[in-house]
């Protein structure tokens, strides 16, 4: 016994397990190898809902039913064509001819419903809209319909992060997900490396490599040493600064058409100092956007009031707050505050967030703010900000195509939770999906947008540059303004 | 009855160490199942899904409650499963310890050759260029953060010169040469961190050794001075560094963490580390107690060894 299990501990540390070999022989295989910031460790597309997930696994071993291309159009994915209602009741998709899971079944209306309920099932931000179904349809075997109680204007792009996972492996999709995409999933040894296949039999078009390797490496600084070094490919999340110091001999900065991952300062409308909607203009028009965008952003991103990003069909373009001591002052003594002191909140790991705030803590000290800024573990910080207790908090968002996203995602909570009070808010957020009308939405999400500036729950920062580095023999790579790498269209050059 | 005394004070470590490691991680802000979620975790229409992770995790239970299946589990050996892949914590440490296992070993076994030399050099020419030369290097070593010299490492040797892979482990027997390629750069850092340490040690116990009254009788007898250095002197003044060696490999695998974060080894440190900023409790209570394990068992086998080794320390 004694004996056994000294052998199986002398064979760990030779490494003779079954894990080693097959990554060693897909090295010989064209690999494209891609340093991802952390580790991911669940690989059920309903359960992993956050966007590190989507980008890397939901993106390539799994199809959704409609995708994005590279400027956010939607485009035919799992499903080929779709046909929507007037009302934006009926959703009815054609499935694409002769796909299949890949453990070889065929993708069926009903295999798809199953993985569409699952999602609805788990719920969360994934699977919420998919709540709203009332009847899911297997019209025949490769159309889908879905029936909604009312109106949701949103639903098509709420698809593209529902994966379509095969029933067989419901029960093991934590650790052996079978999907539909262009891409098997061979194994995950953590904290080195999630290892994917090329999926021969795809139903679309298949990648001109044969292994795609996602390596966490947590510090960009490391992960550009490493693909200065030859070991990896493809930096997909640099932080901002090291986004802005490549050696362009050795390397090629990617970035999408344009960004939609924009930052915001939330902040506390209900309780505290801030409640009074004054103080937050006043802090608002100490807010140097100039400078900040030209010192914590070098001066790249778009600079606008509006929460949306310009590229939005939704975008309106709003003065906002000028640069103003005298108007904040002027605002702060209206509201009878002297020597305030707020809090700012924010996650360790984005300098450029720090530098931010850094600025704007300048500007309120010459107008007798002190503004207090708590940089904390990310742990810590979302502990913070889900409980919303903060008087104000650095975030970021990945705004869709569609507006929705930000009213929902992150306007929702303030209104919902008790953070900022205004009905009219909530009322227009529900009239803006309950139609599919696009002239009457952009007059609604205008509304929105002018009562948010004006208001302040959300103050916006700015549109974060977001970008990849290639090295030079990557070629094809492209990045989404969601800041999604689409690696199935890259080539690797000799 | 005075068998058993050394036993129980090695379960009453244990059971210290895990249970503030068991109140520290729950005490400490962060909530796993919020995680899991991200920032919608504070939506209301997600609030059943929270509730569901917790309870899926026993996170719903009362705090005794989960120390007491905790323990429960511990005694019967099973560590439970991680949070965040439902993986066995014992299968996830048996994978990642023979990286840091091999990082630990080689980088002892090049450090103390390296130190015993330095020292003994240094302790011979007392109070001359060299030895303040060896021991302002020694103290440098100690110094220089291991983060920062693992990225010029990786700068030069890795990036400039390209001699060594930048990232990544490969075990022996897969591919023998892959293996100490991968090793080099990571076991460079981690010894030169070691070298000061022992460097000083073996320093001042040679200086000391070689005051004593039967190295003056040696010297008086017309031996060598090397004879005297290498064959008196190194008997009694290097048997300590195993009780020393012993001791330093709490703080090594301190160190392993940093170097394993630098060097892409997929080992103990980085799963601990982790696992600690994505709160998977089980995970973290699982590594630091086989952690916790193997320092108690190397001190012990150290002490095993030194009192073998010097017949005076035996009674």
């Amino acid at each position: 016994m004694a004996r056994s299990g000294l052998t199986a501990f002398a064979v760990a540390l030779l490494g003779a397990s079954a894990l080693a070999a097959p990554a060693a022989l897909a090295q010989a295989d064209t690999t494209l190898t891609v340093a991802i910031s952390g580790d991911i460790d669940n690989f059920d597309p309903a359960t992993n809902q956050l966007i590190a997930f989507q980008q890397a696994i939901g993106n390539t071993v799994f199809d959704s039913l409609i995708g994005y291309d590279e400027n956010l159009e939607l485009v035919p994915r799992l499903a080929s064509s779709w046909d929507v209602n007037d009302d934006a009741t009926e959703f009815t998709l054609t499935l694409q001819e002769g796909a299949t899971f890949h453990n070889g079944d065929p993708v069926t209306a009903e295999a798809v419903i199953a993985s569409l309920e699952r999602s609805a099932e788990f719920g969360g931000v994934i699977g919420t809209p998919l709540q709203r179904v009332t009847m899911f349809e297997a019209v025949d075997e490769g159309t889908v319909r879905m029936t909604l109680e009312e109106g949701y204007a949103p639903f098509l792009t709420a698809l593209t992060v529902v994966f379509i996972l095969a029933p067989d492996s419901f029960e093991t999709a934590t650790s052996e997900p079978i999907g539909t995409g262009p891409f098997r999933f061979e194994g995950w040894v953590p904290n080195d490396a999630i290892t994917l296949t090329r999926n021969d039999e795809y139903w679309g078009e298949l990648p001109a490599f044969e292994t795609l390797e996602f390596r966490p490496v947590p510090d960009s600084q490391v992960a550009l040493t490493n693909l200065y070094a030859g070991d990896v490919d493809i930096v997909a999340e640099p932080s901002t600064a090291v986004l802005n110091q490549i050696d362009e001999s050795q390397a090629q900065l990617v970035q999408p058409s344009a960004s939609n991952s924009m930052a915001y300062v939330e902040m506390m409308g209900t309780t505290g100092t801030l409640s009074d909607v004054n103080v937050r203009r006043a802090l608002a028009h100490a807010f140097d956007r100039e400078s900040v965008q030209a010192i914590a952003y070098s001066g790249l991103g778009e600079s606008t009031p509006s929460p949306l990003p310009t590229s939005s069909w939704a975008y309106a373009d709003l003065e906002g707050y000028p640069f103003d001591l005298e108007a904040a002052r002027g605002l702060l003594e209206e509201a009878g505050v002297d020597g305030l002191t707020v809090g700012l909140e924010m996650p360790a790991g984005f300098p450029e967030a720090e530098q931010m705030a850094r600025v704007w803590q300048s500007s309120l000290a010459e107008v007798g703010v002190t503004l207090d800024i708590n940089v904390s573990e990310l742990s810590v910080w979302l502990d913070a900000y889900v409980s919303r207790d903060y008087d104000m908090t650095w975030n970021f968002f990945g705004v869709s195509p569609d507006p929705h996203s930000f009213f929902d995602v992150i306007l929702r909570p303030h209104f919902e939770g008790d953070v900022y009070d205004n009905p009219e808010v909530a009322e227009l957020v529900e009239a803006g999906i309950s139609t599919g009308d696009m002239a009457e939405r952009e007059e609604i999400y205008a509304e929105l947008q002018d009562i948010v500036v004006d208001e302040l729950p959300v103050m916006t920062v700015q549109s974060r540059p977001v970008g990849a580095i290639a090295a030079p023999h990557v070629e094809g790579f492209a990045m989404n303004p969601l800041g999604w790498g689409l690696y199935s269209g890259v080539t690797l050059a000799e | 009855m005075t068998r058993l005394l050394p036993a129980l004070r090695i379960l009453a470590i244990i059971w210290v160490v895990i249970t503030v490691v068991f109140v520290t991680l729950r005490l400490t802000p962060g909530d796993p199942a919020e995680l899991l979620l991200g920032p919608t975790a504070g939506r209301q229409d997600v609030q059943e899904r929270l509730a569901d992770i917790r309870a899926q995790y026993g996170l719903d239970q009362p705090i005794p409650v989960q120390y007491a299946i905790f323990v429960g589990n511990v005694l019967q050996g099973d560590l439970g499963e991680s949070n965040r892949s439902a993986r066995p914590v014992i299968s996830m440490i048996a994978a990642a310890a023979p990286v840091t296992i091999w990082l630990i070993v080689l980088s002892v076994g090049t450090a103390i050759p390296i130190s015993i030399f330095l020292g003994m050099i240094a302790a011979a020419r007392r109070g001359r260029t060299l030895d303040r030369g060896i021991r302002s290097l020694a103290t440098l070593c100690m110094a220089v953060p291991s983060f920062w010299l693992g990225l010029l490492f990786l700068q030069w040797f890795a990036s400039g010169l390209g001699w060594f892979p930048s990232r990544g482990y490969v075990a022996p027997l897969t591919d023998p040469g892959g293996f100490m390629m991968h090793m080099a750069l990571p076991v460079i850092t981690l010894a030169i961190f070691l070298v000061g340490t022992l460097t000083r040690f073996v320093y001042t116990e040679t200086a000391d050794t070689l005051q004593r009254d039967y190295i003056t009788v040696s010297r008086a007898m017309g031996l060598a001075s090397r004879t005297i250095l290498f064959r008196f002197a190194a008997k009694n003044s290097l048997t300590p560094l195993i009780i020393v060696v012993g001791v330093e490999i709490g703080t090594l695998i301190g160190g392993a963490v940093i170097v394993e974060e630098v060097f892409g080894l997929p080992g103990l440190g980085r799963l601990l580390l982790g696992a600690v900023m994505s709160r998977d409790y089980p995970v973290v209570q699982g590594t630091i107690l086989v952690i916790t394990v193997a320092v108690i068992l190397i001190n012990i086998a150290a002490e095993m060894l030194y009192r073998y080794i010097t017949p005076q320390a035996r009674s």
